[in-house]
């Protein structure tokens, strides 16, 4: 159920402009309501979007995380996290 | 009696509208987005259907359709800030809608219905090139094609079936044009993309096969080939493809005026006509 809860935060950067804010100011904080295990919420902190992916969120939904350099992610540090699933399975 | 008067098939790539501002008219996008809206002009459509896969922005997985129609007078568009196009209020046909709902379930496809939503790129950037004055109404039939299981080929050719039957029961004379938009290989921020970048296109051949099988009406062949795995294989939004054949079950085994392929994309623009 909390990969629910993955998808959801990356959804609402996209529709919630003051969560996409609060987010990028105090991420820690604006996700602190959420449902989610020890390691989702840490792989989320971190930015381990691969990890995430590996989860089960949906890889689409991950992508906004980036594209609004959320969670310390650009392009290419994504780009880099989310292939690596690709060569480590 | 409601008539379909041409179908089309486009992708709906966000960047694109950015894209031909900055390269012009004369490069491929825009010449390629124009070929299909000179056939859409010439038929001059009063309705467009379009068979679209929502990206995740007018549903979400609290509510989650296969299928769905929405019926709306007013649809706000895009509901996602990911192409540069300025938020506006399209005109839905709410009528229509309702008969493509109402005759849907009536032919046995367990429709979901939205009569208040909005809409992303995948529906305003296919209008923003084919309707630029986007006074044409829409009828948008959503299909799952980013979120597996997604439905299977075969039942979405026949979901187009039923919506012909829908519109030609349409009783007053009104003339329907169809848009597919979607790609058939297209990897979006999944471990497919490109180093560095945002997207991926994970298999080129199944695109260059498509559109062959599109060229030629081999429709009964692409139908078997559109298997999960094979979707899968193209991409997280693979299932896209999946809107196409559904407009290829409103049209039936017809050949294109045109199909062509983008080059080194894994998506294309295609036209029937048969007047």
């Amino acid at each position: 159920m909390s990969v629910y809860n993955i998808n959801a935060i990356c959804y609402r950067t996209v529709h919630d402009r003051d969560f996409r804010a609060a987010l990028k100011a105090d991420p820690q904080r604006a996700i602190a309501d959420y449902d989610l295990t020890p390691e989702e919420r840490q792989a989320l902190l971190d930015g381990q979007v691969g990890a995430l992916a590996k989860m089960g969120a949906h890889t689409f939904l991950l992508g906004h995380l980036a594209r609004y350099g959320l969670l310390g992610l650009t392009d290419e540090l994504y780009s880099e996290r989310m292939r690596a699933i690709l060569s480590k399975a | 009696m409601a008539e379909i008067v041409c179908t089309v098939g486009v992708p709906h790539t966000p960047h694109y509208p950015s894209l031909v501002e900055r390269e012009g008219p004369q490069c491929e996008v825009a010449r390629l987005y124009r070929a299909v809206r000179e056939h859409l002009e010439a038929v001059a459509p009063e309705v467009i259907v379009i068979f679209d896969s929502d990206h995740l922005n007018t549903f979400f997985f609290n509510n989650w359709p296969t299928f769905a129609v929405g019926t709306a007078p007013k649809i706000i568009a895009p509901n996602d800030d990911n192409s540069a196009l300025p938020k506006r209020t399209l005109r839905g046909h709410e009528e229509l809608g309702a008969q493509i709902y109402r005759d849907g379930i009536g032919s046995g496809f367990d429709l979901s219905l939205s009569q208040d939503f909005s809409v992303d790129h995948s529906v305003l950037v296919p209008l923003h090139f084919l309707t630029p004055s986007m006074d044409v109404p829409i009828v948008p039939v959503f299909i799952n094609g980013l979120a597996p299981p997604l439905p299977a080929a075969k039942r979405c050719f026949a979901l187009g079936e039923a919506v012909r039957t829908a519109i030609e029961r349409w009783p007053a004379h009104l003339r329907v044009a169809v848009v597919a938009s979607g790609s058939f290989s297209l990897e979006v921020a999944g471990p497919r993309i490109a180093p560095g970048k945002r997207s991926g296109i994970p298999d080129m051949e199944w695109t260059k096969r498509v559109v062959q099988r599109l060229a030629r009406a081999e429709i009964d062949d692409l139908l078997e080939e559109t298997t999960a795995d094979q979707m899968a294989k193209a991409g997280n939004v693979g299932g896209e493809i999946l809107n196409w054949i559904a407009m290829l079950g409103v049209l039936g085994r017809r050949k294109p005026v045109f199909v062509e392929q983008q080059t080194n994309e894994g998506h294309a623009y295609g036209v029937w006509r048969w007047d």
